[in-house]
């Protein structure tokens, strides 16, 4: 799927990769009971996308250990960057860049070690081709969100809004002092303005595309978009994702997405025979039937990492830059 | 409830495949999370296709009984790939939410699929989860227990009001399953009724400690 060329190799790999979970003490310590009175949960640390920085996987000093290197790479790259948008006559503005250079093997691997993470949305954008949408289409998207009409999959769509990113204070605020859980009153009170742009989006997506309606897991696709760029822009780059980069996989039988499994496992089965041999069976330890023309039940499993993405898959620092791969080299 | 015990003092292990279907959204994913980490979130992200989990649970001093679940994503759409996570399921548990009344409608249609297409001996459960809200608020019941218990009856199913918040009747429901599954086969680790042979190993114990591969 991404681009052959092995030049380099070593160098496509991030310089700080991103942290890896190792089970640990306070694991079990967290499930111990508390004999005293515990103290208040200090406010919760997040990163620059507001995201909360520890996770079940890896604690906060684990994380800004690792957030310390990777600002550093970060730098690098951006002073990389910055060069190769002067060199071609693209010097990014106030705002950050708006135009960026051809895709060519050099841009391809200054994607894959990191681009600044404030001119992610933009490049996003740019190499997918959004603005032809966005001019070709104007005014389609605030006539959608306009529309008197309720896509049929509204109620799925509204079940699932706070079941999005609910580790990211863009879309789950702190909840008031002393409240757990939030009444639906309180929810709708409390939803930040990116949760209402979310379920504008999907309302409207499912609107305009009816083959699709609401498939779990836009919802992620949404949402992501939504933390780099405005949400017309969201909107459009949802439809380019849906309709060339994952064509199918979201439609109303999942058949893009069995298909998407399908050239997965025969990878997997020609190229890496025995982790074939571990997975391309009913995971009980039955043998593989190397002829078998049924998808194996790890299927289940891999089949999110295209439909969202990766997102919740893999760490959100390498979640992203996989995405813009993806915009970047599947064409 | 009583099963035939193995006549000498060896330990006995067995596995089993589990199951979780249901409407999205009704708690699923949650019930998971209580059985294997003990643990809660008020929100939860939207499961997408699915997630394996393990548990393991001691029935007692001798038996040992390893589940291997399947958290399923609920959306309709994704019913086409359900073939594949009850192929060779011992045991389900079918989820409804009892404060949506709809919900229950989509539990019985998942037990009938389940009868006529699963194993023939499948053990299945049916989990009216979120008990907690009813409890702080009882006109927020939308589907009576006599109603669902009676249901439950008539298609042969273990039934159980759970809360995955507060944990009750969460164990309750695993334990009555383990009780109900057929351990009359005494084995190596890793025997398993039906399917035989080892299991994947995903690190010894590790798997259980995990929230789910989520992959």
């Amino acid at each position: 799927m991404y681009g052959s060329d092995t030049d380099d190799e070593e160098m496509y790999q991030s310089e700080s990769p991103a942290p890896q979970y190792t089970p640990r003490e306070a694991d079990l310590e967290s499930l111990r009971p508390v004999a005293t009175e515990p103290p208040l949960p200090p406010v919760e640390k997040r990163d620059r996308y507001g995201f909360k920085k520890q996770t079940q996987y890896i604690t906060l000093a684990e994380y800004e250990e690792w957030e310390g290197r990777y600002n550093g790479d970060l730098d690098r790259r951006r002073k990389k960057w910055e060069q190769l948008l002067r060199e071609s006559g693209l010097a990014p503005g106030e705002g950050g860049p708006v135009r960026f250079p051809p895709k060519s093997n050099k841009i391809k691997r200054y994607v894959r070690k990191g681009i600044p993470p404030e001119w992610r949305g933009a490049a996003w954008f740019w190499y997918a081709g959004g603005q032809k949408f966005l001019t070709k289409y104007q005014g389609k998207y605030e006539e959608l969100v306009n529309s008197p009409t309720l896509p049929s999959d509204s109620e799925l769509i509204e079940r699932d809004l706070h079941r999005t990113f609910p580790d990211n204070i863009k879309f789950k605020p702190d909840p008031p002092p002393g409240v757990t859980r939030m009444s639906k009153l309180q929810e709708k009170q409390f939803e930040t303005p990116m949760l209402q742009s979310l379920r504008r989006v999907l309302l409207a997506f499912a609107l305009y595309v009816p083959k699709i309606g609401y498939c779990q897991s836009l919802n992620f696709l949404a949402g992501l978009l939504l933390l780099f760029m405005e949400e017309e822009k969201a909107f459009w780059m949802l439809y380019i994702l849906t309709q060339t980069h994952l064509p199918g996989t979201h439609e109303l039988n999942l058949e893009g997405s069995s298909v998407d499994q399908w050239v997965l496992m025969s990878s997997v089965r020609d190229s890496l025979p025995h982790i074939w041999q571990k997975i391309g069976g009913g995971l009980d330890g039955s043998e593989v039937d190397m002829s078998s023309t049924k998808l194996p039940p790890v299927t289940l499993c891999t089949s999110s990492w295209f439909m969202s993405g990766f997102i919740g898959s893999l760490p959100i620092e390498t979640t992203l830059p996989t995405v813009l791969k993806l915009y970047l080299e599947s064409l | 409830m009583s099963h035939p015990r193995a006549s000498t003092q060896s330990q006995r292990f067995a596995q089993f495949k589990l199951v979780l279907l249901g409407e999205s959204a009704v708690g699923k994913s949650s019930l998971v999370l209580r059985f294997v980490k003990d643990q809660f979130d008020d929100y939860r992200e939207s499961t997408i296709g699915a997630a394996f989990l393990t548990q393991t649970i001691a029935l007692d001093e001798t038996t040992t009984v390893k589940f291997e679940i399947w958290d399923t994503a609920g959306q309709e759409r994704y019913k086409s790939l359900a073939p594949m996570y009850y192929r060779n399921a011992n045991c389900a548990v079918v989820v409804y939410d009892i404060t949506q009344s709809s919900s229950l409608d989509k539990a019985k249609a998942w037990v009938k699929e389940l009868q006529r297409q699963a194993n023939e001996n499948i053990v299945i459960a049916l989990a009216g989860n979120k008990l907690d809200i009813v409890t702080g608020d009882p006109s927020k019941r939308a589907v009576e227990t006599v109603e669902a218990e009676a249901y439950a009856k008539e298609a042969g199913l273990l039934f159980f009001e759970t809360s995955a918040k507060t944990a009750q009747n969460v164990k309750d429901l695993f334990t009555a399953i383990a009780k109900k599954l057929p351990l009359d086969q005494p084995g190596p680790r890793g025997a398993r009724p039906g399917a035989g042979g080892r299991g994947v190993d995903l690190k010894g114990g590790m798997a259980a400690q995990q929230q789910g591969c989520n992959c």
